[in-house]
Order: C-alpha cells, then sequence, then structure tokens
C-alpha cells in the first residue's frame, strides 16, 4: 500500500481554496482593523500630534488621562450613559415586544411605525431632536409649557443634567426597535403549549411572564443587551450632534472625547488613548457574549 | 466496464476509526448493498467511494481505474441523497440538466437524456415544477433521474428510502429493483432496512464499527450467518439466541439451554463433537419453531419442549408466540387458529436441523464446517 | 384565553392599544415635526405665539427645499454619500460573501480561528480605529477624496455581513452542495450557481444593512474630508447649514428628510428579509 500519486496534491488543493475565498476578508481585517488597532495602541503610547511623529512615553498618556478630572467626567459620562440607556431600552423593549406580540389587528403596522426610529439614519434623526431641544423654540418645551407642567423653558441641552436625560433619550428613541423587534421574535418562538400548561395550572399573566416568558428569553435578553452595550458606549453620533460633548464635558462620551482631543486638539497620542480605555470593557462585554452564545439555552 | 473495487479502506477521524480495512469488489452490473447499524461506517464509506471524503489509507478502483486522487466529477459517479439535495431554485428539468450541462453536453443530448430518464421514471409531467411542488415520492424519483441522465459507472444510492412513508418504501423498492433490471448498470446501495437489503440486493456487505462482518448473497447471510451480530441482524423478526451447553447423553449430543434440553442431529454432530461440556450461544430462527397444540406432536419425537407463553401477538396470517426460557425470551410461530393465550404452557417443536451453535467468546463466529466469511483467520 | 365579555374584551383592548399608541406617537413625532418644519415658512416657524404642533394652510412653503438644492451643494453631497454608499456596499457584500462561503463550507486549518476573529472584529467599535486610520488614509494619499471612504468603510461593513451571512449559509443542506460537486462544479461554481440564489434573503439583508451603516456615518466623514463639495450627506448637512450662529432650521430638516428617504425607501420594499436578518443575528 504505497503512496498514492497526486493523491495528497489534489485535496490540498481542494482546503486551499478555502484559504483564497477568505482572502479578501483576512486582508480587509488585517489591514484595516489590526494594523490600525496596534498603530492605536502604539500611538497612545507616545506623545504624537497630528503632523509629527512623537516620542515614545510609555504609558504616561494613560497616567495623564486617570488624573485628568475632564477625562474622569467622560468615564463616568460614560458608564451613566450606558446604564440608564440600555435599562431603558431594555424593559421598555420587553413591554412594547409584549404588546406587539399580543394578537392585534394591524400589527404590521405597528411594527414599521415602530421600526422608523431604527431606520432612519441617526445622524438624521439627531438633527431633528436637536431642533427639539432648542432652547427658544423647542417643541416640547411648548407642549409642557401649555400643559401646565411646567413655569419655565427645560434647558435640554444647556444644563448639564438634562443634557445627560437628552442624549439618553435620544439613543432610546433610537435603540429601542432593536429591542423590541428582536425580543419579539424570541416570543413568538415561546412554544405556545407552555403558556396552555400554565393557564390549566392557574397562573396568571403575571405569574407566565416572570416564570415562563423571562426565563425562556434569558439567552436572547443577554445577547441584545450585549450588543446594545457595546454599540452604545461606543456611540459618537448623537453626542456630536447635540452637544459636542458639553456643557463642561458633562455629555463627553470616550468616543467624542478621543475625537476631540485626538483631531480638534491635534494631540494623536491622547486621543488613542482615551479610545483605547473602551477596549476593556469591550472585552468583558465580548467574553460574556462567548459564553453566553456558547451555552446557550434552547426553547426544549 | 463498471467495476468497482474497494481495497483495505480506512478512514480515521482524530482517534475513532470509522472504517476499518474495508475490502469488497461490486461486479459489473451488481445491485451490492451496504447495510449495517447507525454509526457502522456505511455512509462514510459511500463518501469515500464518491470521493466526497479522502480515504485515510486504502485504494478504490472504479471500472480499472484508480480514483483515490480524483474529484467525484471525475470519477463517473451518480449519487442519490437520503434527503433527495434537488436543488430547490430550479425546476426538474434545469436539475436533471445541471450535471450534463457542466460537463459540456449539447442541448439536444441533454435533452434527450432527460426525456429517456423521465420516460422510465414516469416524471414526464413534472419537469417544469419546482421542487417544493413536489411529493417525496416524486422527489425521488428526479434525484434518481438527475443520476441516471449521467449513465455513469457506478450509481451510489445513500439511503434514499428512508424518508419515505411505509407504503411509498414498499412501492419504490420494487421500482428501484426493476430500474435496475432495465439499466443494467452497478449499483451500490447503503441503507439501515434489512429488509430492503434483502429484496434488491445481489450482494450484501454487512457492517459493523467500520468493519465488515459478512459479505454474500442475501440468503447466505441469512442461513450461514458468520456470527451472532450478522444471525441477529438479518431475518425479522431476529433469530433467537440462548446461551447452552453441549452435553451427551446415551452417546448423543445434547443442547441443553435454560428451557430445553434436546439432541443434535446424528447428521449434524461431527463438527460439535470437540464442544462436549462447553458452553455455547444456541441459535434457531423463529420460523423453526412452531407452537402445536399437544396432540399435533408426533409420539416421543425428541425435538420439542413444553414452554411457558409470555406473550401472543395476532399477526394474521400466523400467531408470533414469545416464550419463556429462563431469563431469556424465544420467539416462536403457529398457526392463527391454535388456541393458546399468556401463561399457557405449549409444546413446541424445534427443528433441530436449522439449528446453528456459535461461540461464546466474541465475537461469537459459528462453529461448523461450512463458514465462508472475510473474517476467518 | 379568550374573552367572551365584551366588557373585558373593551378593557383588554385599551390596555394594549394604548400603550402600543404611546410607543407608535413616540416613535413617529420626532419625524413628523421634522416634515412640519421643513414645509413651514420661516415667520411661521420662529412665531412663539403659534402653536408648533400644527400649520396652517397659509404658513407652507417649499422655500426651505428649494433653497437645499439651489443654494447649498446639496444635490452634490447627495450624489457623493450615493456613490460611497453603493460602492463601498458592493466591495463588502462581495468580501463578505467569499469569507462567508469559505469559513462555513470549506473545511481548513484555521477556519475556527478566523471565524472567531470575524466576530470580534464585529464587536470592535469603529470609533476606537479612526485616528490611526487618519495615518493609514495619509499614507495611501487619500485625504479629502471619497476613495478614503470607499476604502476605510468595509472596516466596519465585512466583519458584520460575513456574520450574517454565514448564520445564512448554514442552513443550506450540505447535501445539495455535494451534489454539485459531483455534478461537476468547482468551490467557485457552487458559490455562484448554487449558493447565492439560495442565501439571497441573507444578501439582500446584510446589504441593506451594510447600505444604510454606510450611508449613516458621521465619524469617518468627518475625519477624512474637508473640501465641502466632497462631503457626504451627513456632513453637510450638519456642517453646511449653519452658518455662524444662525441655524437654518427649515433647510436643516428639509435635509435631514431627504437623507433618510433612500434608507427608509429601501427598508419599506424589503421590510421582512430586514427583521428577519435583525433577529437571525440574536437567534442563530
Amino acid at each position: 500500500m504505497g503512496a498514492i500519486p497526486g493523491f495528497k496534491a489534489a485535496w490540498h488543493r481542494h482546503n486551499a481554496s478555502g484559504y483564497a475565498f477568505i482572502l479578501p476578508a483576512l486582508l480587509v481585517i488585517l489591514g484595516l482593523v489590526a494594523y490600525p488597532f496596534v498603530m492605536a495602541i502604539y500611538l497612545s503610547l507616545t506623545d504624537a500630534w497630528v503632523g509629527s511623529e512623537g516620542n515614545f512615553i510609555g504609558f504616561q498618556n494613560y497616567s495623564d488621562l486617570v488624573q485628568n478630572d475632564i477625562f474622569q467626567q467622560t468615564l463616568k459620562n460614560s458608564l451613566l450613559f450606558t446604564f440608564f440607556s440600555v435599562t431603558a431600552k431594555t424593559v421598555l423593549g420587553m413591554a412594547l415586544a409584549l404588546l406587539l406580540n399580543a394578537k392585534i389587528r394591524f400589527q404590521r403596522i405597528f411594527r414599521g411605525a415602530i421600526l422608523l426610529p431604527w431606520v432612519i439614519p441617526d445622524t438624521m434623526s439627531t438633527l431633528g431632536w436637536l431642533w427639539m431641544f432648542d432652547p427658544t423654540f423647542s417643541v416640547l418645551n411648548w407642549v409642557l409649557t401649555h400643559a401646565g407642567l411646567i413655569q419655565t423653558n427645560v434647558s435640554w441641552l444647556s444644563n448639564p443634567y438634562w443634557a445627560m436625560f437628552s442624549i439618553i433619550t435620544v439613543n432610546v428613541w433610537r435603540g429601542l426597535p432593536f429591542f423590541a423587534i428582536t425580543l419579539l421574535a424570541g416570543l413568538v418562538s415561546v412554544p405556545q403549549e407552555l403558556y396552555k400548561a400554565a393557564h390549566i395550572d392557574g397562573a396568571g399573566a403575571m405569574r407566565c411572564f416572570f416564570r415562563i416568558t423571562l426565563p425562556l428569553l434569558k439567552p436572547l435578553l443577554l445577547i441584545v443587551i450585549l450588543f446594545s452595550t457595546i454599540s452604545t458606549i461606543s456611540d459618537f453620533n448623537i453626542v456630536y450632534i447635540l452637544t459636542r460633548g458639553g456643557p463642561m464635558n458633562m455629555t463627553h462620551l470616550l468616543a467624542t472625547l478621543s475625537f476631540q482631543m485626538g483631531l480638534s486638539g491635534g494631540r494623536l497620542g491622547l486621543g488613542a488613548a482615551v479610545s483605547l480605555f473602551m477596549f476593556p470593557v469591550l472585552c468583558i462585554v465580548v467574553y460574556f457574549q462567548l459564553k453566553t452564545i456558547r451555552g446557550g439555552a434552547t426553547y426544549d | 466496464m463498471a467495476r468497482l473495487v474497494v481495497e483495505n479502506l480506512t478512514k480515521r477521524f482524530g482517534s475513532s476509526t470509522a472504517v476499518d480495512r474495508l475490502s469488497f469488489v461490486a461486479e459489473d452490473r451488481e445491485f451490492l448493498v451496504l447495510i449495517g447499524p447507525s454509526g457502522c461506517g456505511k455512509s462514510t464509506t459511500l463518501n469515500l467511494i464518491a470521493g466526497l471524503d479522502e480515504a485515510s489509507a486504502g485504494r478504490i478502483y472504479i471500472g480499472e481505474r484508480l480514483v483515490n486522487h480524483l474529484h467525484p466529477k471525475d470519477r463517473d459517479i451518480a449519487m442519490v441523497f437520503q434527503n433527495y439535495a434537488l436543488y430547490p431554485h430550479m425546476n426538474v428539468y434545469a436539475n436533471m440538466a445541471f450535471g450534463l450541462s457542466m460537463r459540456g453536453y449539447s442541448k439536444t443530448e441533454i435533452d434527450g437524456r432527460i426525456h429517456e430518464a423521465a420516460e422510465i421514471l414516469g416524471i414526464g409531467d413534472l419537469l417544469l415544477r419546482k421542487p417544493k411542488a413536489l411529493s417525496g415520492g416524486q422527489r425521488q424519483r428526479v434525484a434518481v433521474g438527475r443520476a441516471i441522465v449521467r449513465k455513469p459507472a457506478v450509481f451510489l444510492f445513500d439511503e434514499p428510502l428512508s424518508n419515505l412513508d411505509a407504503k411509498l418504501r414498499v412501492q419504490m423498492r420494487a421500482e428501484l429493483s426493476k430500474l435496475h433490471q432495465r439499466l443494467n448498470t452497478t449499483i451500490v446501495y447503503v441503507t439501515h432496512d434489512q429488509v430492503e437489503a434483502m429484496t434488491m440486493a445481489t450482494r450484501i456487505v454487512l457492517l459493523k464499527n467500520g468493519v465488515s462482518q459478512q459479505i454474500g448473497r442475501p440468503l447466505e447471510l441469512y442461513s450461514r450467518p458468520v456470527n451472532t451480530f450478522t444471525a441477529g441482524f438479518i431475518g425479522t423478526p431476529p433469530m433467537n439466541l440462548v446461551p447452552a451447553r453441549i452435553e451427551e447423553q446415551d452417546g448423543r449430543l445434547m443442547v441443553a439451554a435454560g428451557c430445553f434440553r434436546l439432541p443434535i442431529p446424528d447428521n449434524l454432530s461431527a463438527p460439535y463433537e470437540k464442544l462436549k461440556d462447553g458452553e455455547v450461544i444456541f441459535g434457531l430462527r423463529p420460523e423453526h419453531l412452531r407452537g402445536v397444540r399437544e396432540d399435533a406432536l408426533p409420539a416421543g419425537d425428541a425435538s420439542a419442549a413444553h414452554l411457558e407463553v409470555d406473550l401472543v401477538e395476532m399477526l394474521g396470517s400466523h400467531l408470533q408466540l414469545t416464550l419463556k426460557c429462563g431469563a431469556d425470551r424465544l420467539i416462536a410461530l403457529a398457526d392463527p387458529v391454535l388456541p393458546v393465550k399468556a401463561g399457557d404452557w405449549l409444546p413446541v417443536a424445534f427443528d433441530m436441523n436449522a439449528m446453528h451453535l456459535f461461540a461464546k467468546e466474541a465475537p461469537h463466529r459459528r462453529i461448523g464446517a461450512h463458514v465462508d466469511s472475510p473474517m476467518e483467520p | 384565553m379568550t374573552d367572551r365579555h365584551p366588557a373585558a374584551a373593551a378593557r383588554r383592548a385599551l390596555g394594549i392599544y394604548a400603550p402600543l399608541l404611546v410607543f407608535v406617537a413616540f416613535a413617529l413625532f420626532p419625524v413628523y415635526h421634522m416634515f412640519l418644519t421643513s414645509v413651514k415658512t420661516d415667520r411661521a416657524l420662529y412665531n412663539l405665539s403659534l402653536n408648533p404642533l400644527m400649520v396652517s394652510l397659509g404658513a407652507l412653503t417649499a422655500e426651505h427645499y428649494r433653497l437645499l438644492f439651489t443654494d447649498t451643494l446639496f444635490s452634490t453631497w447627495l450624489m457623493n454619500s450615493l456613490l460611497v454608499s453603493l460602492s463601498s456596499t458592493a466591495i463588502s457584500m462581495v468580501i463578505s460573501i467569499l469569507a462567508a462561503y469559505g469559513l462555513t463550507r470549506i473545511r481548513f486549518r484555521g477556519a475556527d480561528a478566523f471565524g472567531i476573529a470575524i466576530f470580534i472584529t464585529y464587536l470592535v467599535p469603529y470609533s476606537l480605529l479612526f485616528l490611526p486610520l487618519t495615518r493609514v488614509v495619509s499614507w495611501l494619499n487619500l485625504s479629502d477624496s471619497l476613495w478614503a471612504l470607499v476604502v476605510t468603510y468595509p472596516t466596519f461593513l465585512v466583519p458584520f455581513s460575513t456574520w450574517l451571512l454565514m448564520g445564512y449559509m448554514k442552513t443550506i443542506p450540505e447535501e445539495i452542495e455535494k451534489s454539485a460537486m459531483i455534478d461537476g462544479c468547482n468551490r467557485l461554481q457552487i458559490l455562484t450557481r448554487i449558493i447565492i440564489p439560495l442565501a439571497v434573503p441573507g444578501i439582500v439583508c446584510a446589504t441593506l444593512f451594510a447600505f444604510s451603516l454606510a450611508w449613516n456615518d458621521l465619524l469617518y466623514s468627518l475625519v477624512f474630508i474637508s473640501p465641502t463639495e466632497k462631503k457626504t450627506l451627513t456632513v453637510g448637512v450638519l456642517t453646511e447649514l449653519i452658518r455662524g450662529d444662525v441655524y437654518f432650521w427649515g433647510s436643516l430638516m428639509g435635509g435631514a428628510l431627504i437623507g433618510s428617504v433612500p434608507v427608509v425607501v429601501f427598508y419599506a420594499m424589503f421590510m421582512d428579509y430586514y427583521v428577519s436578518g435583525m433577529t437571525a443575528g440574536a437567534i442563530k
């Protein structure tokens, strides 16, 4: 039983085509993701400015940032913003999904309407919110005043606390459809027999939700929450359009601060360090996400 | 011509061996069936023959060509899959034409072949339909048609009837047999259903854990099984297999099991002499045990035993009786009108001329003179 | 659980439709307001005594839209966005389809590792990479050129599309491909003649997502392009309709709405694919 001519070669040709197929994607990832990522790390360890190479300074950027109160504020902002946004989206999304799941007429129309904020590019819709928050002409202020709920106009974007509320509101407005529609799909796939059995056992709506629906949706919820956390914490558009990070840096997120420092301010090294702070957080998130998906529960 | 030779074919997946030094020949125009329980390696073997997977060792010859290093499309084979594998986005005609047009046949040639196959299979009026508009049986026929138009040297079938309901399966079995006769080609057919194997095969290759147990004509596997695995796998209901001792009584050899003690016919006893006082496994097919009425027993018949009935199943043409035999159970047949119920003690006639004895130690080979199997040392 | 009692049914309906309508109002109001603003005369717009929720017929105008097309480079920005989005989407889809097929079907060493790498890349936010990418872009001499965008957009388009397409391709039964191999197809032919036709829903979905991601980009366009005539819609509307302290709200809203139209239209056309794609990512 000697060697068979051409045998190994032929099979390797088969498998070689696998490499050929992923080559373009590999190039994109290596050239446009991996390489810039490594470069970002390198930049963060230098005092590079736009237009100049800079010298290696080790972790000085990082230590400077940690002591910098604008940066500290930014971190606080990021965590607050992400936490409240994602929580609101989760709760409201779940509620909306339950509503949409009920046997109602015009379900498709409702679903289409609900989806609109997600579908419209947020660079466009946030402009609409900018106008709605206008200091002088805000329609929200008009409505609230005429409903008798406020006496003086709310400074939606120039008061630090209202500004945070405003960006959270816009983020929730934009992100809610994603939660609602995805959770709706999850609800639909829960076998109806479970509810029938529970009904026979005498369980009411609340019991059904907390004992059946929620546990079964847990894996899906976790995934959606994690996806959303990643995009929320790295958000740029909403803050940039509404507040540029103000007032007094009270709405800066890591992405906008990095932009301001790195490009507007020209300090590339420092800007890179700011944006890299996102990475440890994301790693933790990725870790949990992979664990969840790998050990995902099914509806069996 | 279209002879398939498989020589010491081996396939390893990591540390487990799916196919172990398998050798067999499918002669030109044979209908060879690969059969065995799940996981025995039959589908893997078929994939290796087709070229869809790479053998770890061994050689495969189709016609007189060594095909190990050839791409499936160059091996001159056609394959029919369990799930039909029809292209959902093409209609029946396009499905059947696909392989031919990939090979550059002319439009007229393709058209001719398709209509020829459609006529044989009776799917002529389905040509413009898409697979989702066809029933299971129709899809199966189209899958077969797709293979026929290729006029390959060897047809490969991978459990094609497993997805059909029982009635359709019986019908398709007959059609496939007739098809084989009409096309006169070599077929290698994989199944786990021993009825299909018995009815359609010219020869059977029985596999267990990647190792061939017996290769031969259906009747050989049925009446001269080389070990207890084959004996129990082929034939339904399966052969009765009970542990027993060989004893001597008055110069005759006896088989003594938990519930009976019967003499071995003199003309058969020679090979068993050396087993005196030894332990064996006794095998006898249900059709060779008959439950009879007390008065129907020939007087003094030494080949009968009285056994307690555990279960009576009426099958229309006969009764199937499950009898207690110590810790084991025996299956016997009887006339449908025999008055018997569970709990009765019934005389059972044993046709000892049809008995088999198997070794007590694994792999439980049959003991006797006429054993012809690849497992013999 | 059927409500046979009419009062109970009415209560249930109220309990469902009322909150639902609140959500719908929340979702649609900003868009409604944007639209209203874009067709109101400046006089009506900036008159604090008028009700901003409505518009009287006399205050309707198309002036803001006209201004967009005559006084600004809006149509240029629109073209730029279209060009960049379409080409980067097309390029990314080709790359992704190839990669997705390679990863799901062809067993080769490192396939698993690469699959995980794709997934991780998808999770790396692009607001992390833009600074070093400015260096890459200037090395490639593409600063201030639309090509900078076409080259950098695949960064975030490819990983996501590949991941989505992989999910779809996995559902195609392997036996169909085995059959095609026996029929004589090589890998590329299997991809083009069998896989792609069967993966159309996934491809439509991924294309939709990719296009809207590309269209919506603000950061990269801000960073890589400065000349006014080269700007994409997102940047143009944001920066050029604000002259000093003066916001041209009517045109701003009009521009924002027009800027939303292509994406919304595509979604309306392919709504079902879109929803299944959204949920596929999470469920599969």
